[in-house]
This record gives structure tokens, C-alpha cells and sequence, in this order.
């Protein structure tokens, strides 16, 4: 028997998604002034005069209309018509993977090789410019932008794939918390140490990591290290679970960015749940750091006499601790609005991954000016890295519109989030009012996000204090 | 089905009505897919007779017993869950009117704050 009444099916999806479509511009247009704004405080020419606290109001008011704009879409076959979408594309032939596999083995080898005999100074030493500038600012935008290639591009994973394996049992109590202690610990380094300056220290960091991945892979298997312990590898297949293309048995499967993530099994336990807010935590801090008011509050501790390190750690896992409660806190409104017996951990495991949406947002907001900034240095150096120009060139004033970007894209990442929430509350629940109630809790984290997040793209960065000109 | 068409045509209900009935086999018996719950101490919960699960009042419940196994459902129990989802067609419009209302003074609000500073 056939329920599927053809034509009538989609009237009440439909006016929902005009409805959608139509207040979209309206919200964006909102945006616009503050958007000048922000465009003014990086030119730094004064146009429209917009205090910050109404910038940020409404960066947020964008967020929570944008959950009351979803609450109209209330048709389950509807919302998971838009995230079964898809095709499936022929897989790449071996010799193409073979050929990425050399090419990423290839580019460690000499990042490292520039890193010892290149010129000292960071800003001339093309090991530096690949991995902060190539690789974080560029290739990372990647992974959710296209697809994530990284498990064949990895170079650690092919190293440690020629390298036999003893095929330890991996204690499963471990679960992946060590992935969540090694994406801190390596944030951790780059916020604290030289390590964006020094290429020295980089190329040094790159072996030590070469080598305890590969020890890791022998005792446990190179399956197991790479999809439990290794941060950057975890970090990448979340945001791969964003992108539109994502490779899979079948061949390349493309779908509608963001969709997947409110599929079953993207987080699973607490220690995934932590993972995916910690991914977006680290950005926030790396951004935090390089704030007036963050040099303003350490300056105050230390002080008092706080040592400036413990200053730094106490900020930094105070603050993963604030968000990971919040997060947690959230969860519970889901439960209590939600009616639902569901436990906070599962529900977690089903609204976490939408925060990959933001967290891709913020990345991208975070590094496009630096990337569009360097690349010029990245072409001159990389003509000639041991021999580099003395003062390689950069682009000293970036157009208005970059940063009209960043600002918007933090903005749709959070839209993708605020829908991708809305469908997993859709697949958990069975009342259409209580999916969308579940929501409230998540929906204020994200305003409150939004408005921090925004708040540390637009405010002026200084040199984070203490750290001899460490950090980025 | 077409008796559900027939109750409310104009108000376009029957129309989500039957759309929902697609997902009644997809979870069926697969007690894996189900989220792990935990009752609390008080609870009085009304378990799915077919995958087990718990829920916490007779909405959840009809609603869960409709979509989740449509198919398996007696005259009876699909009427009750019919009913549940019409009931909740009109909570829905209620919450959809607050809703407009949150945009409305959303959007207006910051036009008169945006207008009074660029006064």
C-alpha cells in the first residue's frame, strides 16, 4: 500500500522552506551595518558607528531566529528527504591513493628538511608557511569544504603503515579520551611554545609526532591508533562528516554539507561527546588568547603572583571545563522539554556533532584573512626555500569584503548547526512540539556562542602577554 | 487513511499525517538504534510492547507506537495515535503563532534600535 500521497505530501514543507528562504536575505541584511562595522574596526576607518554590544546582539538574534525559523519545518519525511539526499561517485583507482600517499610522505620529509636548513626567522622559512599557512589555514578548510582526504594524504599513517604491528589489545575503557587529552595537548603547544615561529621547534615537534605515532600504530594497529588516539586524524574525519563529498565502501558518496551529522554514530560516548566540544573549544581559545581582555585579566593574575604558565593552563581548562558544562546543561533542557527518558549521554551523542558545523565556521573565520594575507610569501618562499627573499611579500591590506566573509561564514556555520539539531531532535523524539523544545537549551549555548565567537573574530588582537612572542 | 483525509482537509494535517506513516517499519525490532534511557527513581513509564523502549506520558507513547510500528498497531491503537498527532497539529499552530510573534519582535526590535542609532 502506497500512503505516499504524491503531490500533497509537500505543501507544509514547502511553505516552510519559502518561509525559510525568504527571511534569510531579511536576516542577512539585518547583519549588514554590524558587518560594516566589523569591516571598519579591521580597515580600521570609522564608517558606521555600531556599538559592540548591539554587533553582537545581533549575531545572536540571527542565531535564534534562525532555530524559530526551523521550528516551522515540523515534517520528519521532509527533514529526512534533505539529509538522505546523495549520490554515490566511482572510488579513486589505487594509483591516484598510491600518488597522495607519496605525495603527503613527500611534503613531511621536506617540511621537515626546510625546517632545519631553511633561514631561521619564521615568516621566510617555508616549512613554517606549509604547515601554518598551506596546511592549517588551507588544506583543514578542506576537509569540510570538499572532503576529507586526510586518512590517505596522513603521511604518519602511511609511515606507520610500512612499520608491522604487534596488535596489542587497545584498553577499550581508554575509549578515545586520549584523543581529547592529545588535541588539548597539542593546542596547548602551539598557544603556549614558539612553535608558529621557530622552524626549528616545528620541524623537531613533526618528528617527535612521526615517532609516537608510529610507535603507537605498532603496539595497537594503524586502524585503531588513527581512529581512536591520533587528535588531528579524529579532528579531521568529524569535519569530514561536515563535508559534501565523503569517501565510503561504495566509492565517493556526495550529499548536502552538514547533512550527516545528525546521522546516528558521528559522536559516540562521553568521550567523543568531549572530543567534538573540545574541537570547538581550542579555536575559541587559540582566538582568545590574542585579546585585549584576556592581556588585560593574565597581566592582573600574574600580578598577584601567579606564575604566567599556570595562568595559561587554568584559563585554558577552566574555560574547556565552562563549555563542556554548558554543552552538558543543555542537554538536561533537551531531556526535561524533550519529555523524554533519554539519557543525557545519548541525546549529547546526537546534538554534539552539530557543533562541527561551528566549529568549521569559526575555522574558516579564523584563518582566511591569514591564509589570503600569506600567500604571496608562500609562492616567493616556496620558489626557493633555502634561499628565500629577504622580506617575503604579503598582502598589507586586505579588502573590507574578507572580513565581511569570515563574519558571515561564522554566522552560516551556525545556521548548519541550529538545522542539524533540529533533524537529530527530529530522529530522537516522537513529538513534533517536544523535538523542537528540546531545543532550547542548545539553541541559547549557540546565541551565547555566536556572540563570544564573533565578539574574538572582530575585537583587535594584541600579542598574547608572557609568551616572548610565542603563539599565533 | 483516507478517513483521516477526510477529517480535516482544509486545515492540510491529514498531509504530515500520512507522510509520518512511512517511517513505521524502518526501526522495527532493531533494539540497537534505540537511545539508551534511564528512568528516575519515581518514574511510571509505558513501555513499547514491540522494541521495549520507555516513555514518560501517553502522548510520547501513542505517537512513539505510531511511528515507530504503524503496521503493527490494532484499529484501535492507530485511531489513538491519530488522534495524538492531530491534538498535536494544533499545539504546533499554537507554537508556530509564538513563533511568527519571536520574529516579528525579533526583526522589529533591532530595526528600532538600529533606526534610533542612526539617528
Amino acid at each position: 500500500m502506497d500512503r505516499r500521497p504524491a503531490v500533497s505530501r509537500w505543501p507544509l514543507g514547502l511553505r516552510a522552506l519559502l518561509v525559510g528562504l525568504a527571511a534569510v536575505p531579511v536576516l542577512l541584511a539585518l547583519s549588514e551595518t554590524a558587518l560594516a562595522h566589523a569591516a571598519a574596526l579591521r580597515g580600521s576607518t570609522t564608517t558606521v558607528d555600531v556599538p559592540t554590544w548591539l554587533f553582537l546582539a545581533t549575531g545572536g538574534g540571527a542565531v535564534g531566529a534562525s532555530f524559530l525559523l526551523a521550528s516551522f519545518v515540523t515534517d520528519r519525511t521532509f527533514i529526512r528527504a534533505i539529509h538522505e539526499w546523495g549520490r554515490t561517485l566511482p572510488a579513486p583507482g589505487h594509483l591516484l591513493t598510491l600518488g597522495v600517499r607519496l605525495l603527503g610522505v613527500g611534503l613531511l620529509a621536506g617540511t621537515v628538511a626546510v625546517g632545519y636548513l631553511g633561514p631561521p626567522t619564521g615568516f621566510r622559512n617555508f616549512a613554517v608557511l606549509l604547515v601554518w599557512v598551506v596546511w592549517w589555514g588551507g588544506y583543514v578548510a578542506s576537509t569540510y569544504l570538499i572532503g576529507n582526504m586526510w586518512p590517505t594524504l596522513n603521511p604518519f599513517r602511511t609511515l606507520a603503515g610500512l612499520v608491522p604491528s604487534v596488535e596489542r589489545p587497545y584498553p577499550d575503557r581508554l575509549g578515545t579520551w586520549p584523543s581529547v587529552v592529545g588535541l588539548l595537548g597539542l593546542i596547548w603547544l602551539e598557544v603556549i611554545s614558539p612553535l608558529a615561529d621557530d622552524p626549528r621547534l616545528l620541524a623537531s615537534t613533526l618528528v617527535g609526532y612521526t615517532l609516537v605515532t608510529v610507535a603507537g600504530s605498532v603496539v595497537y594497529g594503524t586502524e585503531t591508533w588513527f581512529s581512536r588516539v591520533d587528535p588531528i586524524a579524529r579532528a579531521f574525519a568529524l569535519f569530514g562528516r561536515f563535508a559534501p563529498f565523503e569517501r565510503t565502501t561504495e566509492g565517493i558518496e556526495l550529499r548536502l554539507p552538514g547533512t550527516a551529522l545528525s546521522e546516528a554514530g558521528v559522536a559516540d560516548g562521553r568521550d567523543e561527546v568531549a572530543f567534538v566540544v573540545g574541537l570547538l573549544y581550542v579555536t575559541t581559545f587559540d582566538g582568545f588568547v590574542a585579546t585585549g581582555l584576556w592581556s588585560d585579566v593574565a597581566t592582573a593574575v600574574v600580578g598577584v603572583g601567579v606564575p604566567p604558565l599556570a595562568t595559561y593552563l587554568l584559563a585554558y581548562l577552566g574555560g574547556f571545563a565552562l563549555f563542556l558544562g554548558a554543552f552538558w546543561w543543555s542537554m538536561g533542557i533537551a531531556r526535561q522539554y524533550g519529555k523524554t527518558y533519554i539519557t543525557r549521554t545519548a541525546l549529547a551523542e546526537r546534538f554534539a556533532p552539530s557543533l562541527v558545523a561551528i566549529a568549521a565556521g569559526y575555522h574558516v573565520a579564523h584563518n582566511l584573512g591569514f591564509l589570503l594575507g600569506l600567500l604571496p610569501s608562500v609562492t616567493a618562499v616556496g620558489a626557493a626555500p633555502l634561499s628565500p627573499p629577504q622580506q617575503p611579500p604579503v598582502v598589507a591590506a586586505l579588502p573590507g569584503w574578507v572580513s565581511g566573509i569570515e563574519l558571515t561564514l561564522v554566522l552560516v556555520g551556525h545556521f548548519v548547526a541550529v538545522w542539524v539539531a533540529h533533524a537529530a531532535a527530529y530522529e530522537l523524539l516522537p513529538g513534533r512540539l517536544e523535538a523542537i523544545k528540546s531545543q532550547y537549551g542548545i539553541t541559547l549555548v549557540m546565541v551565547a556562542y555566536t556572540m563570544i565567537s564573533l565578539w574574538i573574530v572582530t575585537t583587535p588582537t594584541v600579542a598574547p602577554p608572557f609568551l616572548g612572542g610565542g603563539g599565533v | 487513511m483516507t478517513g483521516v483525509a477526510d477529517d480535516d482537509v482544509d486545515s492540510g494535517t491529514d498531509v504530515e499525517v500520512g507522510n509520518d506513516f512511512d517511517s513505521d517499519d524502518e526501526f522495527e525490532d532493531s533494539d540497537d538504534s534505540l537511545p539508551e534511557t534511564e528512568l528516575p527513581a519515581d518514574a511510571e513509564p509505558l513501555t513499547c510492547p514491540y522494541c521495549g523502549f520507555d516513555l514518560p506520558e501517553e502522548t510520547q507513547y501513542r505517537l512513539h507506537l505510531g511511528l515507530e510500528h504503524y503496521g503493527r498497531l490494532d484499529e484501535a491503537e492507530q485511531e489513538g495515535f491519530k488522534e495524538s498527532y492531530r491534538s498535536e497539529n494544533d499545539a504546533l499552530d499554537r507554537f508556530r503563532i509564538i513563533a511568527l510573534g519571536g520574529l516579528v519582535l525579533l526583526y522589529f526590535g533591532f530595526l528600532v534600535v538600529y533606526a534610533l542609532l542612526a539617528a
